[in-house]
C-alpha cells in the first residue's frame, strides 16, 4: 500500500517520466508505485492525454503576404557578411593551393637542418695533426746529437768508432 | 534503424541550417530566404500561442526575422539556429507583454493570463466548465477551441514551456537554452502548465 509521501514524491515526476526523461532509478521507482497505486496511474495516464490533446491545436496560418512584407522591410538593408577573424585568415591562406607546396617544402627543409646538423656533427675530436715543422726540428736535432756524439767517441778512443756507432745506432732505429 | 534514421535525419537537418548559416554570412540572401521559408511555421505559431493574437503574432514573427537579417553574422554555430530563432521570438514576447501592461496602465488586465508574468500565477485559475456543452465535445475544431482557451489562460512563462515541448517538440535542453532557465525550472514549469491543463481539459480525457 503506498503512502501518501510516496505518491506525492511520484506525481512530482510524473510529467519527466511520461516524456521518458527521469533518470533510470527514478523511472523504475515510478513503475513499480504505478502497479500499485490507482490514484496516481490515474494522473499519469490523465497528463499522457492532456500532451497528447495539444496536438490537436490547429497550426494557424500566416497572411500570403508575410514574405513580401518582409522583403519590403529589408529593402534598403544590406545583408552583412560576417567579419573574417585572424584565424579564417590564416586557414584561408593555408588552403591556397599555389603557396602551400612551397611553405610545406620550405618548413620541412628548415625543420631537417638542425637534424641533419645534429647527426652529422663529430663526436670524437680528431687527432691532432702532427706539426711537420717540429718533426723537422726533432730530426735537425737528434741528428747534431749524433754528430756530436759520433765526433766524441771518436775523439775519446782516437779512430774511427764514433762513426761506427752512430751508424748502428741509426740502422737499429730504422730497423725498429 | 528507427534511431538511426531519426539521428541521420537530424544530423542532415543540422548540416544544412550550418550550410544556410554559411551562406547567409557570406551575404547570400537566398540562403536567408530559405530559413525563413523553414520556421516561419514554427515561430509564428510559437508567437500565436503567446500573444493570442494573429496580427500580433504575425507582426512579431516579421520581427524575429529582421533581427536575424541584422545579427547573423554574429551568429555563432554553438547554438542550433532554431534555438536561436526561437530565443529572439521570446525575448519579442517578453518586450510586448511589457509594452501592452504599459500602455494599458494597469498590472493585470482583463487578459492578464495571456500577459502574465507570474510563475504559478495561473496554475490554480478557474477555467470555464466545459462540461456545459457536451453536443460539442466531439468536434475536433471545438475541442481545439477549447484547448486554445485553455492555454491562453496559463501564465506566459508555463504556456511558453509547453507550447515549445509538446507543440514545437524542442527537448528540455533546448528550452533550458531558449528560455535561458536552469533544467529544474524547465522541468517544473511544463509539470505545473499539463497540471492546469488536465484540470481545464479533464472532460475531454478518458477514465
Amino acid at each position: 500500500m503506498a503512502s501518501m509521501l510516496d505518491c506525492k514524491k511520484i506525481q512530482e515526476g510524473l510529467s519527466e517520466y511520461i516524456d521518458g526523461v527521469l533518470l533510470e532509478e527514478q523511472s523504475t521507482a515510478t513503475k513499480a508505485h504505478l502497479r500499485s497505486c490507482a490514484v496516481c496511474t490515474q494522473i499519469a495516464d490523465e497528463l499522457t492525454q492532456t500532451s497528447r490533446l495539444l496536438a490537436f491545436l490547429p497550426r494557424p496560418e500566416l497572411s500570403v503576404s508575410f514574405e513580401q512584407k518582409l522583403t519590403a522591410r529589408l529593402a534598403g538593408q544590406a545583408l552583412r557578411p560576417k567579419p573574417i577573424t585572424l584565424g579564417e585568415k590564416l586557414s584561408a591562406w593555408w588552403v591556397r593551393p599555389r603557396v602551400r607546396p612551397a611553405v610545406a617544402s620550405g618548413l620541412a627543409v628548415a625543420a631537417l637542418v638542425p637534424v641533419v646538423v645534429f647527426f652529422t656533427r663529430p663526436t670524437v675530436a680528431p687527432p691532432s695533426t702532427p706539426n711537420t715543422e717540429s718533426v723537422a726540428a726533432n730530426t735537425e736535432v737528434e741528428q747534431v746529437m749524433q754528430e756530436h756524439l759520433s765526433a766524441k767517441t771518436s775523439e775519446v778512443f782516437g779512430d774511427s768508432s764514433g762513426v761506427l756507432l752512430t751508424a748502428s745506432l741509426t740502422e737499429r732505429e730504422s730497423g725498429s | 534503424m528507427a534511431l538511426a534514421t531519426f539521428w541521420n535525419r537530424g544530423a542532415t537537418t543540422m548540416t544544412t541550417d550550418t550550410a544556410l548559416i554559411a551562406r547567409c554570412q557570406k551575404a547570400d540572401i537566398v540562403a536567408f530566404n530559405e530559413i525563413v521559408g523553414r520556421y516561419k511555421g514554427k515561430i509564428y505559431n510559437y508567437l500565436y500561442r503567446m500573444t493570442g493574437n494573429a496580427e500580433d503574432a504575425e507582426d512579431l514573427t516579421q520581427e524575429v526575422f529582421v533581427r536575424m537579417y541584422s545579427h547573423i553574422h554574429t551568429f555563432r554555430a554553438e547554438a542550433s539556429l532554431s534555438t536561436w530563432l526561437f530565443r529572439i521570438a521570446g525575448n519579442l514576447c517578453v518586450d510586448a507583454f511589457r509594452r501592452k501592461k504599459k500602455e494599458r496602465g494597469v498590472v493585470s488586465s482583463l487578459d492578464a493570463p495571456l500577459y502574465n508574468d507570474e510563475e504559478d500565477g495561473g496554475a490554480t485559475r478557474d477555467v470555464p466548465d466545459i462540461k456545459a456543452a457536451p453536443e460539442i465535445l466531439f468536434s475536433r475544431k471545438e475541442l481545439g477551441g477549447q484547448i486554445e482557451e485553455a492555454l491562453a489562460k496559463l501564465p506566459a512563462k508555463l504556456r511558453s514551456a509547453v507550447v515549445l515541448h509538446d507543440i514545437e517538440g524542442l527537448s528540455y535542453e533546448e528550452i533550458a537554452e531558449v528560455e535561458k532557465i536552469p533544467l529544474g525550472t524547465v522541468k517544473s514549469r511544463i509539470f505545473n502548465a499539463r497540471v492546469a491543463l488536465r484540470s481545464a481539459l479533464r472532460p475531454y480525457l478518458e477514465s
